[in-house]
Protein backbone atom coordinates (compact mmCIF):
# COMPACT_ATOMS: atom_id res chain seq x y z
CA UNK A 1 0.00 0.00 0.00
CA UNK A 2 1.33 3.05 -0.86
CA UNK A 3 2.29 5.75 1.74
CA UNK A 4 -0.64 8.63 0.78
CA UNK A 5 -3.07 5.75 1.01
CA UNK A 6 -1.84 4.55 4.54
CA UNK A 7 -2.17 8.52 5.35
CA UNK A 8 -5.64 8.30 4.31
CA UNK A 9 -6.44 5.21 6.41
CA UNK A 10 -5.19 6.93 9.19
CA UNK A 11 -6.83 10.43 8.35
CA UNK A 12 -10.04 8.50 8.19
CA UNK A 13 -9.35 6.69 11.69
CA UNK A 14 -8.61 10.12 13.26
CA UNK A 15 -11.65 11.45 11.76
CA UNK A 16 -14.17 8.58 13.30
CA UNK A 17 -12.53 9.10 16.63
CA UNK A 18 -13.09 12.24 16.57
CA UNK A 19 -16.77 12.40 15.89
CA UNK A 20 -16.56 9.28 18.00
CA UNK A 21 -15.29 11.55 21.33
CA UNK A 22 -17.53 14.70 20.41
CA UNK A 23 -20.42 12.32 20.17
CA UNK A 24 -19.26 10.75 23.61
CA UNK A 25 -19.18 14.35 24.81
CA UNK A 26 -22.44 15.39 23.61
CA UNK A 27 -24.18 12.27 25.41
CA UNK A 28 -21.92 13.20 28.68
CA UNK A 29 -23.60 16.70 28.41
CA UNK A 30 -26.78 15.75 27.52
CA UNK A 31 -26.96 13.42 30.47
CA UNK A 32 -25.39 15.92 32.93
CA UNK A 33 -28.28 18.52 31.94
CA UNK A 34 -30.69 15.88 31.90
CA UNK A 35 -29.60 14.88 35.78
CA UNK A 36 -29.05 18.22 36.91
CA UNK A 37 -32.76 19.28 35.99
CA UNK A 38 -34.41 16.09 37.50
CA UNK A 39 -31.81 16.67 40.90
CA UNK A 40 -33.35 20.34 40.68
CA UNK A 41 -37.14 18.90 40.30
CA UNK A 42 -36.45 17.02 43.32
CA UNK A 43 -35.23 19.91 45.05
CA UNK A 44 -37.47 22.14 44.79
CA UNK A 45 -40.46 19.31 45.38
CA UNK A 46 -38.02 18.61 48.82
CA UNK A 47 -38.01 22.20 49.66
CA UNK A 48 -41.54 23.10 48.93
CA UNK A 49 -42.03 20.25 51.18
CA UNK A 50 -40.04 21.36 53.65
CA UNK A 51 -41.36 24.94 53.36
CA UNK A 52 -44.98 23.40 54.12
CA UNK A 53 -43.51 21.76 57.00
CA UNK A 54 -41.87 24.64 58.32
CA UNK A 55 -45.56 27.01 57.88
CA UNK A 56 -46.91 23.72 59.80
CA UNK A 57 -44.59 24.01 62.48
CA UNK A 58 -44.89 28.07 62.95
CA UNK A 59 -48.77 27.74 62.99
CA UNK A 60 -48.90 25.05 65.54
CA UNK A 61 -46.92 26.00 68.16
CA UNK A 62 -49.22 29.26 68.59
CA UNK A 63 -52.32 26.74 68.80
CA UNK A 64 -50.61 25.04 71.38
CA UNK A 65 -50.64 28.10 73.50
CA UNK A 66 -53.88 29.68 72.55
CA UNK A 67 -55.90 26.35 73.40
CA UNK A 68 -53.19 25.15 76.51
CA UNK A 69 -55.86 24.16 78.47
CA UNK A 70 -59.85 25.82 77.70
CA UNK A 71 -59.43 23.33 75.23
CA UNK A 72 -60.05 20.41 77.15
CA UNK A 73 -62.62 21.62 79.48
CA UNK A 74 -64.50 23.57 76.76
CA UNK A 75 -65.24 19.74 75.04
CA UNK A 76 -66.78 18.55 78.29
CA UNK A 77 -67.90 22.34 78.86
CA UNK A 78 -70.03 22.66 75.55
CA UNK A 79 -71.96 19.41 76.60
CA UNK A 80 -72.33 20.58 80.19
CA UNK A 81 -73.78 24.01 79.10
CA UNK A 82 -76.24 22.53 76.59
CA UNK A 83 -78.09 20.93 79.65
CA UNK A 84 -77.75 23.65 81.54
CA UNK A 85 -78.85 26.27 79.25
CA UNK A 86 -82.12 24.33 79.11
CA UNK A 87 -82.56 24.34 82.64
CA UNK A 88 -81.76 28.02 83.25
CA UNK A 89 -83.95 28.96 79.95
CA UNK A 90 -86.46 27.57 82.86
CA UNK A 91 -85.45 28.75 85.04
CA UNK A 92 -85.17 32.73 83.76
CA UNK A 93 -88.67 31.81 82.19
CA UNK A 94 -89.78 31.48 86.16
CA UNK A 95 -87.90 34.41 87.22
CA UNK A 96 -88.62 36.86 84.48
CA UNK A 97 -92.44 36.31 84.98
CA UNK A 98 -92.91 37.91 87.39
CA UNK A 99 -90.62 40.99 86.40
CA UNK A 100 -92.68 41.06 83.44
CA UNK A 101 -95.87 41.08 85.61
CA UNK A 102 -94.19 44.10 87.78
CA UNK A 103 -93.04 46.25 84.99
CA UNK A 104 -94.22 46.96 81.73
CA UNK A 105 -94.19 45.08 78.24
CA UNK A 106 -93.63 47.62 76.16
CA UNK A 107 -90.38 48.83 78.45
CA UNK A 108 -88.89 45.72 78.71
CA UNK A 109 -88.97 45.05 74.96
CA UNK A 110 -87.08 48.16 74.34
CA UNK A 111 -84.79 47.15 76.78
CA UNK A 112 -84.17 44.07 74.94
CA UNK A 113 -84.24 45.04 71.55
CA UNK A 114 -81.54 48.08 72.20
CA UNK A 115 -79.19 45.29 74.15
CA UNK A 116 -79.47 43.02 71.00
CA UNK A 117 -78.96 46.17 68.69
CA UNK A 118 -75.39 47.05 71.07
CA UNK A 119 -74.71 43.29 71.13
CA UNK A 120 -75.16 42.95 67.38
CA UNK A 121 -73.61 46.37 66.33
CA UNK A 122 -70.36 45.10 68.62
CA UNK A 123 -70.19 41.55 66.53
CA UNK A 124 -70.38 43.53 63.52
CA UNK A 125 -68.12 45.80 64.06
CA UNK A 126 -65.81 42.93 65.78
CA UNK A 127 -66.30 41.24 62.05
CA UNK A 128 -64.97 43.52 60.40
CA UNK A 129 -62.01 44.62 62.38
CA UNK A 130 -61.23 41.95 65.01
CA UNK A 131 -60.33 43.43 68.24
CA UNK A 132 -59.39 42.35 72.46
CA UNK A 133 -61.23 45.01 73.71
CA UNK A 134 -64.60 44.58 71.60
CA UNK A 135 -64.25 41.07 72.28
CA UNK A 136 -64.45 40.82 75.66
CA UNK A 137 -66.77 43.47 75.95
CA UNK A 138 -69.00 40.73 73.72
CA UNK A 139 -67.72 38.09 76.26
CA UNK A 140 -69.02 40.14 79.23
CA UNK A 141 -72.73 40.96 77.95
CA UNK A 142 -73.08 37.05 77.14
CA UNK A 143 -71.69 36.47 80.84
CA UNK A 144 -74.58 38.83 82.55
CA UNK A 145 -77.01 37.50 79.94
CA UNK A 146 -75.74 34.05 81.49
CA UNK A 147 -75.16 32.82 78.53
CA UNK A 148 -71.64 30.91 79.15
CA UNK A 149 -71.79 29.36 76.20
CA UNK A 150 -70.69 32.00 74.24
CA UNK A 151 -69.25 33.80 76.63
CA UNK A 152 -66.70 30.56 76.87
CA UNK A 153 -66.90 31.16 72.48
CA UNK A 154 -65.95 35.01 73.00
CA UNK A 155 -63.67 34.58 75.54
CA UNK A 156 -61.66 32.00 73.56
CA UNK A 157 -61.47 34.51 71.07
CA UNK A 158 -60.21 37.58 72.99
CA UNK A 159 -57.61 34.94 74.45
CA UNK A 160 -56.55 34.27 70.82
CA UNK A 161 -55.39 37.33 70.11
CA UNK A 162 -53.69 38.66 73.21
CA UNK A 163 -53.07 34.89 74.82
CA UNK A 164 -50.94 37.03 77.59
CA UNK A 165 -54.14 38.92 78.63
CA UNK A 166 -55.61 37.76 82.26
CA UNK A 167 -59.38 39.38 81.19
CA UNK A 168 -59.87 36.73 78.73
CA UNK A 169 -59.01 33.84 81.37
CA UNK A 170 -60.24 35.31 84.28
CA UNK A 171 -63.48 35.62 82.13
CA UNK A 172 -63.25 32.07 81.02
CA UNK A 173 -62.59 30.83 84.82
CA UNK A 174 -65.67 32.71 86.18
CA UNK A 175 -67.49 31.02 83.24
CA UNK A 176 -66.38 27.45 84.33
CA UNK A 177 -67.08 28.44 87.88
CA UNK A 178 -70.68 29.35 86.83
CA UNK A 179 -71.06 26.01 85.60
CA UNK A 180 -69.98 24.09 88.27
CA UNK A 181 -66.51 23.53 87.12
CA UNK A 182 -64.07 24.71 89.23
CA UNK A 183 -61.44 22.42 89.43
CA UNK A 184 -61.17 23.28 85.66
CA UNK A 185 -61.41 26.51 86.66
CA UNK A 186 -58.36 26.67 89.26
CA UNK A 187 -56.28 24.37 86.36
CA UNK A 188 -57.09 27.17 84.10
CA UNK A 189 -55.86 29.67 86.20
CA UNK A 190 -52.73 27.79 87.58
CA UNK A 191 -51.37 27.20 84.03
CA UNK A 192 -52.11 30.90 83.40
CA UNK A 193 -49.66 31.63 86.03
CA UNK A 194 -47.46 29.00 84.92
CA UNK A 195 -47.33 30.00 81.37
CA UNK A 196 -47.39 34.11 81.92
CA UNK A 197 -46.26 34.32 85.64
CA UNK A 198 -47.61 35.49 88.35
CA UNK A 199 -50.83 37.93 88.25
CA UNK A 200 -52.80 39.65 90.85
CA UNK A 201 -56.30 39.38 89.63
CA UNK A 202 -55.54 35.60 88.61
CA UNK A 203 -54.28 34.92 92.09
CA UNK A 204 -57.23 36.76 93.43
CA UNK A 205 -59.49 34.35 91.43
CA UNK A 206 -57.77 31.69 92.51
CA UNK A 207 -57.57 32.01 96.50
CA UNK A 208 -61.66 32.93 96.45
CA UNK A 209 -62.69 29.48 94.69
CA UNK A 210 -59.98 27.86 96.97
CA UNK A 211 -62.15 29.55 99.45
CA UNK B 1 -5.06 20.26 -13.96
CA UNK B 2 -1.38 19.52 -13.24
CA UNK B 3 -1.38 19.55 -9.49
CA UNK B 4 2.78 17.90 -10.39
CA UNK B 5 3.53 21.34 -11.78
CA UNK B 6 1.40 23.52 -9.30
CA UNK B 7 3.23 22.19 -6.25
CA UNK B 8 6.24 23.47 -7.72
CA UNK B 9 5.58 26.70 -6.69
CA UNK B 10 5.47 26.10 -3.21
CA UNK B 11 8.27 24.31 -3.04
CA UNK B 12 10.60 25.36 0.11
CA UNK B 13 13.10 28.01 -1.70
CA UNK B 14 13.72 31.44 -1.94
CA UNK B 15 12.84 32.42 -6.08
CA UNK B 16 12.07 36.18 -6.76
CA UNK B 17 10.10 34.97 -9.93
CA UNK B 18 7.43 33.42 -7.53
CA UNK B 19 7.67 36.34 -4.98
CA UNK B 20 4.27 37.10 -4.49
CA UNK B 21 3.96 41.32 -2.85
CA UNK B 22 2.06 40.75 0.21
CA UNK B 23 3.06 44.08 2.09
CA UNK B 24 3.73 46.95 -0.84
CA UNK B 25 4.18 48.89 2.13
CA UNK B 26 6.82 47.45 3.18
CA UNK B 27 8.81 47.02 0.15
CA UNK B 28 8.26 50.47 -0.72
CA UNK B 29 9.25 51.67 3.16
CA UNK B 30 12.42 49.47 2.86
CA UNK B 31 13.64 50.74 -0.68
CA UNK B 32 13.15 54.56 0.57
CA UNK B 33 15.46 53.80 3.87
CA UNK B 34 17.89 52.51 1.52
CA UNK B 35 17.68 55.32 -0.93
CA UNK B 36 17.40 57.85 1.81
CA UNK B 37 20.97 56.05 3.08
CA UNK B 38 19.63 55.49 6.76
CA UNK B 39 22.60 53.31 8.54
CA UNK B 40 21.01 50.46 9.81
CA UNK B 41 18.07 48.87 8.91
CA UNK B 42 16.28 45.99 11.46
CA UNK B 43 14.21 43.40 9.26
CA UNK B 44 12.90 40.98 12.23
CA UNK B 45 9.65 38.79 12.37
CA UNK B 46 8.91 35.05 12.98
CA UNK B 47 11.16 32.63 11.03
CA UNK B 48 9.06 31.83 7.59
CA UNK B 49 7.56 34.99 7.50
CA UNK B 50 8.80 36.29 4.58
CA UNK B 51 12.11 38.27 5.54
CA UNK B 52 14.65 36.38 2.91
CA UNK B 53 11.69 36.97 0.19
CA UNK B 54 11.40 40.67 0.95
CA UNK B 55 15.47 41.03 1.23
CA UNK B 56 16.18 39.41 -1.93
CA UNK B 57 13.59 40.70 -3.99
CA UNK B 58 14.51 44.73 -2.82
CA UNK B 59 17.95 43.47 -3.42
CA UNK B 60 16.90 42.70 -7.05
CA UNK B 61 15.06 45.27 -7.58
CA UNK B 62 18.22 47.31 -6.92
CA UNK B 63 20.33 45.48 -9.25
CA UNK B 64 17.84 45.83 -12.03
CA UNK B 65 17.56 49.72 -11.63
CA UNK B 66 20.81 51.83 -12.65
CA UNK B 67 21.94 53.34 -9.40
CA UNK B 68 25.11 54.75 -7.43
CA UNK B 69 24.56 51.56 -5.20
CA UNK B 70 27.47 48.97 -4.20
CA UNK B 71 25.12 45.88 -3.36
CA UNK B 72 26.31 42.85 -1.21
CA UNK B 73 24.08 40.51 -0.30
CA UNK B 74 24.52 37.74 2.65
CA UNK B 75 22.23 34.95 3.30
CA UNK B 76 24.15 33.23 5.57
CA UNK B 77 26.83 34.94 7.66
CA UNK B 78 27.92 32.00 9.20
CA UNK B 79 28.89 30.07 5.92
CA UNK B 80 30.16 33.39 4.27
CA UNK B 81 32.44 34.75 7.01
CA UNK B 82 34.79 36.07 4.63
CA UNK B 83 32.23 38.14 2.33
CA UNK B 84 31.73 39.46 5.55
CA UNK B 85 35.54 40.19 6.11
CA UNK B 86 35.76 41.95 2.89
CA UNK B 87 33.60 44.65 3.70
CA UNK B 88 35.71 45.98 6.46
CA UNK B 89 38.49 46.23 3.16
CA UNK B 90 37.99 50.00 2.03
CA UNK B 91 38.53 50.62 -1.85
CA UNK B 92 38.17 54.00 -3.39
CA UNK B 93 34.83 53.73 -4.91
CA UNK B 94 32.71 56.13 -4.03
CA UNK B 95 29.44 54.38 -4.02
CA UNK B 96 27.00 54.32 -1.37
CA UNK B 97 27.31 50.43 -0.11
CA UNK B 98 24.43 48.90 0.50
CA UNK B 99 24.94 45.44 2.31
CA UNK B 100 21.87 42.83 2.83
CA UNK B 101 22.79 40.46 5.25
CA UNK B 102 20.23 37.80 6.01
CA UNK B 103 20.00 35.65 8.88
CA UNK B 104 21.65 37.66 11.13
CA UNK B 105 21.41 35.59 14.58
CA UNK B 106 24.42 34.04 13.21
CA UNK B 107 26.92 37.21 13.41
CA UNK B 108 29.34 37.08 16.29
CA UNK B 109 28.97 39.98 18.90
CA UNK B 110 32.59 41.41 17.53
CA UNK B 111 31.14 41.41 13.85
CA UNK B 112 28.01 43.37 14.76
CA UNK B 113 29.78 45.95 16.80
CA UNK B 114 32.31 45.92 13.76
CA UNK B 115 29.42 46.56 11.37
CA UNK B 116 28.18 48.76 13.83
CA UNK B 117 30.92 51.54 13.52
CA UNK B 118 31.62 50.49 9.64
CA UNK B 119 27.55 52.06 9.19
CA UNK B 120 29.15 54.80 11.65
CA UNK B 121 32.19 56.03 9.74
CA UNK B 122 31.44 54.75 6.34
CA UNK B 123 29.05 55.29 3.56
CA UNK B 124 27.31 51.97 4.56
CA UNK B 125 23.68 51.02 4.64
CA UNK B 126 23.00 48.04 6.61
CA UNK B 127 20.60 45.74 6.04
CA UNK B 128 19.87 43.08 8.98
CA UNK B 129 17.59 40.51 8.99
CA UNK B 130 17.05 38.41 11.79
CA UNK B 131 14.40 35.85 14.18
CA UNK B 132 12.14 38.09 16.51
CA UNK B 133 13.92 36.77 19.86
CA UNK B 134 17.40 37.55 18.27
CA UNK B 135 16.32 40.87 17.08
CA UNK B 136 15.52 41.56 21.04
CA UNK B 137 18.84 40.74 21.94
CA UNK B 138 20.30 42.92 19.39
CA UNK B 139 17.86 46.01 20.65
CA UNK B 140 18.53 45.13 24.57
CA UNK B 141 22.00 46.47 23.92
CA UNK B 142 21.87 50.26 24.30
CA UNK B 143 24.73 51.50 21.92
CA UNK B 144 23.57 49.70 18.95
CA UNK B 145 19.80 50.44 19.52
CA UNK B 146 20.66 54.02 18.99
CA UNK B 147 21.98 53.18 15.69
CA UNK B 148 19.57 51.89 14.01
CA UNK B 149 17.51 54.08 12.07
CA UNK B 150 14.66 51.69 10.78
CA UNK B 151 12.60 48.43 11.81
CA UNK B 152 10.68 46.49 9.68
CA UNK B 153 8.47 44.15 11.41
CA UNK B 154 7.29 40.85 9.09
CA UNK B 155 4.26 39.54 10.96
CA UNK B 156 2.20 36.63 9.89
CA UNK B 157 -0.22 36.70 7.38
CA UNK B 158 -3.67 37.06 8.03
CA UNK B 159 -6.61 34.92 6.29
CA UNK B 160 -7.44 37.25 3.89
CA UNK B 161 -4.14 37.79 2.97
CA UNK B 162 -3.42 34.10 2.74
CA UNK B 163 -5.94 34.04 0.59
CA UNK B 164 -4.47 36.64 -2.16
CA UNK B 165 -1.15 35.11 -1.63
CA UNK B 166 -2.01 32.05 -2.91
CA UNK B 167 -4.67 32.87 -5.82
CA UNK B 168 -1.52 35.19 -6.91
CA UNK B 169 0.87 32.37 -6.78
CA UNK B 170 -1.11 30.06 -8.80
CA UNK B 171 -2.67 32.48 -11.44
CA UNK B 172 0.78 34.47 -11.80
CA UNK B 173 1.93 30.92 -13.17
CA UNK B 174 -1.19 30.22 -15.06
CA UNK B 175 -2.62 27.71 -13.00
CA UNK B 176 -5.97 29.26 -12.94
CA UNK B 177 -7.97 26.42 -13.17
CA UNK B 178 -6.42 25.11 -9.54
CA UNK B 179 -6.89 28.66 -7.97
CA UNK B 180 -10.84 28.69 -8.77
CA UNK B 181 -10.86 25.23 -6.68
CA UNK B 182 -9.68 26.46 -3.66
CA UNK B 183 -12.86 27.71 -1.31
CA UNK B 184 -12.98 29.93 2.29
CA UNK B 185 -13.01 26.64 3.82
CA UNK B 186 -10.00 25.63 2.10
CA UNK B 187 -7.97 29.65 3.28
CA UNK B 188 -9.93 28.70 6.76
CA UNK B 189 -8.26 25.77 7.42
CA UNK B 190 -4.66 26.45 5.96
CA UNK B 191 -4.69 29.12 8.14
CA UNK B 192 -5.82 27.19 11.32
CA UNK B 193 -3.08 24.66 10.50
CA UNK B 194 -0.45 27.47 9.52
CA UNK B 195 -1.09 30.24 11.87
CA UNK B 196 -0.45 32.31 8.38
CA UNK B 197 3.28 31.65 8.35
CA UNK B 198 3.98 31.70 4.73
CA UNK B 199 7.34 28.92 4.77
CA UNK B 200 4.50 26.67 6.84
CA UNK B 201 1.62 27.58 3.97
CA UNK B 202 4.44 26.72 1.42
CA UNK B 203 5.43 23.48 2.59
CA UNK B 204 1.28 22.38 3.25
CA UNK B 205 0.53 23.34 0.09
CA UNK B 206 3.09 21.66 -1.47
CA UNK B 207 2.31 17.87 0.64
CA UNK B 208 -1.14 18.98 -0.20
CA UNK B 209 -0.74 18.79 -4.51
CA UNK B 210 1.50 16.48 -4.03
CA UNK B 211 -0.86 13.88 -2.19
CA UNK B 212 -3.91 15.09 -5.43
CA UNK B 213 -2.02 14.98 -7.85
CA UNK B 214 -1.36 10.96 -6.23
CA UNK B 215 -4.65 10.23 -6.10
CA UNK B 216 -5.56 11.71 -9.28
CA UNK B 217 -3.91 9.43 -10.98
CA UNK B 218 -4.31 6.62 -8.83
CA UNK B 219 -7.98 6.62 -8.07
CA UNK B 220 -9.33 9.64 -10.14
CA UNK B 221 -12.96 9.77 -8.94
CA UNK B 222 -11.61 9.84 -5.48
CA UNK B 223 -11.00 13.89 -6.29
CA UNK B 224 -13.18 16.33 -7.10
CA UNK B 225 -13.22 18.13 -9.86
CA UNK B 226 -14.70 20.96 -8.52
CA UNK B 227 -13.48 22.18 -5.30
CA UNK B 228 -10.09 21.08 -2.83
CA UNK B 229 -11.34 18.73 -0.37
CA UNK B 230 -9.84 19.40 3.47
CA UNK B 231 -9.43 16.20 3.84
CA UNK B 232 -6.12 16.63 1.41
CA UNK B 233 -5.34 19.59 3.52
CA UNK B 234 -5.57 17.66 6.49
CA UNK B 235 -3.53 15.20 5.37
CA UNK B 236 -0.77 17.25 4.02
CA UNK B 237 -0.82 18.18 8.17
CA UNK B 238 -0.91 14.74 9.11
CA UNK B 239 2.19 13.97 6.86
CA UNK B 240 4.65 16.88 7.83
CA UNK B 241 4.04 16.68 11.50
CA UNK B 242 5.49 12.65 11.13
CA UNK B 243 2.05 11.47 12.47
CA UNK B 244 2.24 8.49 9.58
CA UNK B 245 5.60 7.40 11.13
CA UNK B 246 4.73 7.53 14.64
Amino acid sequence: MDRYEELERLYYKKKYIKIFIYILILVSFLSIGIFIYIQNKHLKQALKIEKNINNIKKIKPEVKKLTLYPISPEINITKQIQKRKSKKIEKTKKIEKPKKVQSPKSQIKIIIKSQKQTLQSLVNAYNISPDYAQAIKIAKIYFNRHNYKKTIEWSKKANQIKPENPTSWLLFAKTLVKLGKSKKAKEVLSAYLNTYGANEEIEKLLRSINE
Amino acid sequence: MNFKDAKELFRDRIDINLYVPLSQKMEIDLTYAIVEKEKIILVFGEAGNGKSFLMKKIYQNLLEKDNDFKLYFISNPFEESEAIDELFILDNEEKHRVVFIDEAQTLTEEKIERLRMLADNQPYTIILATHEKEAKKIFAKKHFKTRINYFINLKPLKLDKIEIFISSKLIQNDFNNIASLFTKSNYKLIYKLTNGNLREINKLLYKTFDIIDYFKNKYPQKVSKNKIDNKYIEMANMDLKGLLDG
